[in-house]
């Protein structure tokens, strides 16, 4: 019997998410995220879904809940950093349309924590003396059984599916991240824990012999991972670590077009709605090479 | 030399940071804690390490040539890092400080990043809590930083508790069996604010060019006045070389004057 070769199109991989699902996407802020798997959400009109980031987000979360995809957001941060806040999340909010999980970066942690290693809950320092515990009831304060001292208990966080971004893959699904992993490994974990699936996107498939060659470079191992999808540029505009960095003028001009209903659906139509290769067209060979880290 | 109001508070945290200390700058917005860290690293503190909270860099290098980048979470970062460390252990080491901001600040050091407004439909929705809640819990001591000083951020009380500054008061944290000292003080555009015995704000010194009244008038509660209020120490000429040779070449911190 051969071994199994994980290679999925976007468009394949995508399917494997459902309306309702809790999907965890993996990178944080501006960088790793699997855009070109966002973006194929969007057009394969998935509804009520529970965003989780890993654990700071931006458009990443921000997009899909401007394209009505998402019910409830799980990120301890979904904003633009220096350029500003999250349009659509804002505005979502303010008219009640999406929910949020309020939480920590620690809760984050601990509730995938929780997940991968099959314990009820996880527990915290993070969120003592804040507001967090009132505005979220899933967050739950108790006292330790050593020293009595008050802690916050964080229940599991089971995501039905989880989509990442690495630089490189092999076509069995091990996964080598250049710079930071961010959560992406306990991401994988979590999520293969409770039986959910990984989704990997990677600019690029390299030989399973370089893998061999080097293992210590494996960042997700392919037991965590059920799908490889090859997109080049799949996390524009945000970075990919090691490769190339986030298209600023692109970010701003997107944030730009969530002031108003009709340039939001222009950014739609000229950015969304197309395969991933079109995308790249639009944005420009040119442009998109001048990103490269040199 | 004249400076910009971010390059005085650059300096005036770097001063803060002391040889062999281990530390965050925080993520987003990061320019000033960044350029302090750096600053101080090329001047009296050669053995501070800073880590990039979300990429898990460890960045003990001091090297001239790598810019000042927008965030901590910037790829480019990796070129100052000696070690690379996962994000689920970044909070599992000693941290003697951390920098942050906030959409609204109170009288006790208490920090507001989720929003305004009644809960959940919030009027304005802030970024959220990001790691503030952990950091303000684990670190020895912290600075708070804004650009804006105004009664808009400088409230009486902030509505959404997402970091534990002085909680409500003196002995308050040891009650909560929180790690640390807490917020150190705050710096603005005009002024440091430090806390008196009782852990209520007051006004350290004013920056040069500004007044303790105007402070006042920006401050939407009471602050503690001292009886002599001195002038902020403006950034040396020595330290405003470093700082333009060696750690904001292109000028970042001096974009918006």
């Amino acid at each position: 019997m051969e071994r199994k070769e994980k290679v999925l199109s976007i468009e394949e991989s995508v399917k494997m998410i459902k309306s309702g699902d809790i999907v965890a996407i993996g990178g944080n802020a501006m960088h790793n995220h699997p855009m070109a798997l966002v973006r194929e959400i969007i057009r394969q009109e998935k509804k009520d879904l529970t965003l989780i980031g890993g654990t700071a987000s931006s458009i990443d979360i921000d997009l899909p809940i401007g394209a009505g995809c998402v019910k409830k957001t799980m990120a301890s941060y979904i904003g633009f950093e220096w350029l500003g806040l999250a349009p659509n999340f804002r505005k979502y909010v303010k008219d009640g349309l999406v929910e949020v999980w309020e939480c920590d970066e620690s809760h984050i942690i601990s509730g995938l924590y929780a997940a991968s290693h099959d314990l009820p809950f996880m527990h915290t320092k993070g969120g003592i003396g804040t507001d967090l515990p009132r505005l979220n009831p899933d967050l739950k304060i108790f006292r330790d059984p050593i020293n009595g001292e008050e802690l916050i208990a964080v229940p599991p966080i089971k995501p039905d599916v989880a989509i990442i971004l690495g630089q490189y893959g092999d076509v069995y699904g091990n996964i080598v991240h250049l710079g930071s992993v961010f959560l992406d490994l306990l991401i994988a974990s979590a999520t293969k824990r409770v039986e959910g699936k990984v989704i990997a996107l990677v600019d690029r498939i390299i030989p399973h012999r370089n893998i061999l060659s080097s293992p210590r470079s494996t960042t997700i191992p392919s037991f965590l991972v059920d799908a490889v999808v090859e997109a080049p540029f799949g996390a524009h505009p945000c970075s990919s670590h090691g490769l190339y960095s986030y298209d600023e003028p692109h970010l701003k001009e997107y944030i730009k077009a969530c002031s108003d209903e009709r340039t939001f659906k222009e950014y739609l139509d000229r950015y969304v709605y197309k395969t991933h290769t079109e995308y790249m067209e639009t944005i420009g060979m040119e442009r998109l090479r001048d990103l490269n880290f040199r | 030399m004249k400076y910009s109001p971010d390059e005085l508070m650059a300096v005036v945290l770097s001063r803060e940071l002391k040889d062999g200390e281990v530390g965050s700058p925080g993520g987003a917005y990061s320019e000033i804690p960044v350029s302090a860290v750096k600053l101080a690293q090329l001047t009296h503190a050669p053995n501070l390490v800073y880590i990039c909270s979300t990429t898990g860099f460890i960045c003990s290098a001091r090297n001239a040539d790598v810019p000042l980048f927008n965030s901590t979470t910037d790829y480019r970062n990796i070129y100052l890092a000696e070690a690379v460390f996962d994000m689920e252990q970044i909070f599992g080491f000693r941290r003697d400080f951390f920098f942050v901001g906030g959409i609204q600040i109170d009288k006790f050091g208490n920090i507001n990043l989720i929003g305004i407004g009644d809960y959940p439909a919030l009027k304005l929705r802030g970024p959220g809590t990001a790691g503030l809640a952990i950091a303000s819990a684990i670190s020895k001591r912290f600075y708070i930083y804004t650009r804006s000083h105004d009664r808009r951020v400088f409230v009486d009380r902030v509505q959404y508790r997402s970091g534990v500054g002085h909680f409500e008061g003196k002995g308050m944290r040891e009650k909560l069996n929180l790690f640390g000292n807490g917020p150190e003080f705050v710096i603005t555009p005009l002024a440091v604010l430090d806390f008196d015995e009782e852990k209520r704000m007051r006004i350290r010194s004013v920056h040069p060019g500004h007044t303790v009244e105007e402070v006042v008038e920006n401050t939407g509660f009471d602050l503690v006045i001292p009886e002599k209020v001195p002038e902020t120490e403006p950034p040396s000429s020595r330290e405003l070389e470093i700082l333009r040779d060696k750690v904001d070449k292109a000028g970042v911190l001096r974009k918006d004057v």
